[in-house]
């Protein structure tokens, strides 16, 4: 394992010195924000067994629940250059690990923008994660649930459909990947339930976390960006930057001019022109952008292999060339005044 | 710092319909073919590892039921927590959610189903205020005197709750017996539902565990195992208004039983009760109350005694 050194700056007496990758915060912590109250009411009282060989107890169902309500954890560099707090949100079926560690043990991008001096905040969207999810009784609808393939093949990991095998040797790759597919496993690790139901209660929770922590610039990543440009047209004051990262559609057409004096950067890694979905997506994406800049805005648009980056899947945060990915943001973020 | 998952297995799924799902609204439907196999059980885990280490080996930190790593990291009324205490005093943390539970992931293949706490739950089960003593009227609750818990942060604390099973023990075990195998020799600060986790998996792993600290055990180990653990030191804590607490002091009768075990296995086992210290008004939740520093204080000293710190 990597040793990244941390030290809390705060009430040390004399720091030893720093070596010059350490990461030095001046503070770090974790809180929830949103959420409501839910009644439930009518329904049946049940006995469990609360511990294996336990009693039966009786379960009343019945009453107020705290729900939807979303955790974000944020750390706080000793020696902050990003003029804004800089806010990640992870996409569909994932949390806030995105950002962490790589599956192959380097360090990710949160740890990547800390030592550029951003206070970073790391959020998982309601219902994953940290933020703990709602029963049945509030969320009618059943999750789903990834299967070990479908990343694979739906992430640009694996040749499109089909190139999933569940032997390790027989999986098709796309030629140059640099997804680091021996820790594919580690990857899945990360996956976790979701909602298809929630849009409304994940896009409250983000204002929520707008309206306490911004103004701020925005990393998001696939649907993130979807719930980033959401907010940032309901927010277009708080919101000093926005980079979207792949993202699975992004504002409503009709509202891009809400995001005019916002600088925008849209990136998209390799392979999006052979497989069809992601195309779409970024279809979509670019036409997003093209109202901004119609309306006056500015609205940058990365094909990473276009500059000369090759290879990456749509969890580039990961990639065996994730630092390389996070330097066009940065230089970008640096170019648009956002950071020193 | 940085996190990584460990553990869980693969489980397969067959014979189960095809559908078309749209993943965004707005977006393409994707194809959504739920047979294959799945990634479940597996446990996450976060550290922090300090620059002036003093603590000698790292600290592990587990919560209790319905919760996750949260309850260690910023307080309900947004002071620091245990964590940031003992990054300061200088241990490399390991904070882990236990399988299920937030970061780790859950699966629908699980037993049972889960439960989901309502909101006046853990006022009176947690001890901030007596039997009876839930109101959903703010202004009628009632609490403990001299309770340290922060009660105008109790819906803060709250939004930390996550569901949990009750047919899983096993599965959190399994996969706290590799985050011990990968990490430690360590020292392992458990809270509540993860004390019997703590006390089993000490037994599991005598070797590794070099110390064990129980803030309010809800249960214990096996105690044909105990022998396991007579080169382990372990504290156990209990906060106020347990001992004659209906619950609480049934708990902790059969937790000193436990204790009682150990020590005629040859161990050594502290039992302290905060109120006996002259610290007052502690609930369950000791982590989060007001004066959480001072009773991580007594931990700390704890761990410098038994040589745990340079």
């Amino acid at each position: 394992m990597m040793r990244a050194l941390l030290a809390l700056a705060l009430g040390l007496a004399a720091l030893p010195a720093v070596a010059a990758d350490d990461i030095v915060l001046r503070g770090m912590g974790s809180f929830h924000v949103g959420g409501r109250i839910a009644e439930v009411t009518g329904k049946e009282v049940r006995q469990i067994q609360r511990q294996p060989g336990g009693p039966m107890t009786k379960l009343d169902p019945n009453g107020q629940y705290m729900v939807e309500q979303m955790y974000v954890q944020f750390f706080l560099p000793k020696n902050r250059k990003g003029k804004y707090p800089l806010l990640l949100w992870h996409g569909g079926g994932l949390t806030g690990v995105s950002y962490e560690s790589t599956p192959d043990g380097r360090d990710g991008w949160l740890n990547f923008f800390v030592r550029k001096g951003w206070d970073v905040y790391n959020a998982d969207a309601v219902e994953r994660g940290r933020s703990g999810f709602a029963s049945a009784d509030v969320w009618p609808d059943a999750p789903i649930f990834l299967t070990y393939q479908d990343p694979f093949e739906r992430f640009r990991i694996g040749a499109g459909e089909g190139s999933w095998n569940a032997d390790p040797a027989k999986r098709k790759l796309l030629p140059g990947s640099e997804f680091p597919t021996e820790a594919y496993e580690s990857y899945m690790r990360q996956v976790v339930a979701r909602w298809l139901s929630t849009d409304k209660a994940i896009v409250a929770a983000y204002l929520a976390l707008v309206d306490k922590v911004c103004p701020c610039v925005m990393l998001t990543h696939s649907q993130g960006g979807t719930f980033g440009f959401q907010v940032a047209e309901q927010r277009p004051d708080r919101i000093k930057g926005i980079v979207a990262v792949e993202s699975a559609l992004a504002g409503k057409i009709e509202n891009a001019a809400k995001l005019k004096d916002i600088p925008v950067l849209q990136i998209f890694g390799d392979y999006v022109d052979q497989h069809p979905r992601w195309s779409g997506f970024r279809k979509a994406d670019m036409a997003y952008a093209d109202a901004i800049k119609a309306a006056g805005g500015s609205a940058d648009f990365i094909n990473l292999p276009d500059i000369g980056i090759k290879g990456n899947s749509h969890m580039m945060m990961q990639d065996k060339n994730s630092d390389q990915v996070a330097e066009v943001i940065q230089k970008w973020l640096v170019s648009k005044g956002l950071s020193e | 710092m940085g996190s990584f998952h460990i553990g869980g297995r693969y489980i397969e799924l067959n014979g189960q319909p095809i559908s078309e799902m749209v993943f965004s609204p707005g977006g393409e439907p994707v194809k959504f073919d739920p047979n294959g196999k799945y990634q479940v059980e597996q446990m996450y885990a976060q550290y922090f590892l300090v620059q002036n280490r003093r603590g000698k080996l790292p600290l592990l930190m587990w919560h209790g039921g319905g919760l996750s790593g949260v309850t260690y990291e910023t307080k309900p009324d947004g002071s620091p927590g245990w964590l940031n205490y003992f990054l300061r005093q200088g241990w490399d943390t390991y904070i882990s959610d236990a399988m299920e539970r937030g970061r780790s992931g859950w699966t629908d293949r699980f037993k049972g189903d889960p439960v989901f706490l309502p909101l006046g739950d853990p006022w009176e089960r947690f001890r901030v205020g007596p039997i009876g003593s839930w109101n959903d009227d703010k202004a009628k609750r009632v609490t403990y005197p001299g309770v340290q818990f922060p009660i105008d942060a109790y819906e803060q604390f709250m939004k930390q709750g996550v569901p949990r099973w009750v047919t899983t023990d096993e599965q959190i075990i399994a996969a706290y017996i590799e985050l011990v195998d990968k990490v430690c020799p360590c020292v392992v600060l458990v809270h509540s539902q993860a004390g019997a986790f703590g006390f089993k998996v000490a037994e599991a792993r005598p070797d590794k565990v070099k110390a064990l600290v129980a803030f309010e055990p809800s249960g214990i180990g096996d105690k044909e195992k105990v022998a396991a653990l007579k080169n382990i030191p372990i504290a156990v804590i209990y906060g106020d208004n347990a001992k004659d607490h209906p619950r609480w002091g049934k708990i902790r009768q059969n937790v000193a039983g436990y204790a009682d075990a150990i020590r005629g296995g040859g161990g050594s086992v502290d039992l302290i009760d905060l109120p006996d210290v002259g610290i007052k008004g502690n609930t369950h939740m000791a982590m989060m109350d007001r004066n959480s520093d001072q009773v991580a204080e007594v931990i700390q000293k704890w761990f410098e005694r038994k040589g745990l710190v340079d």
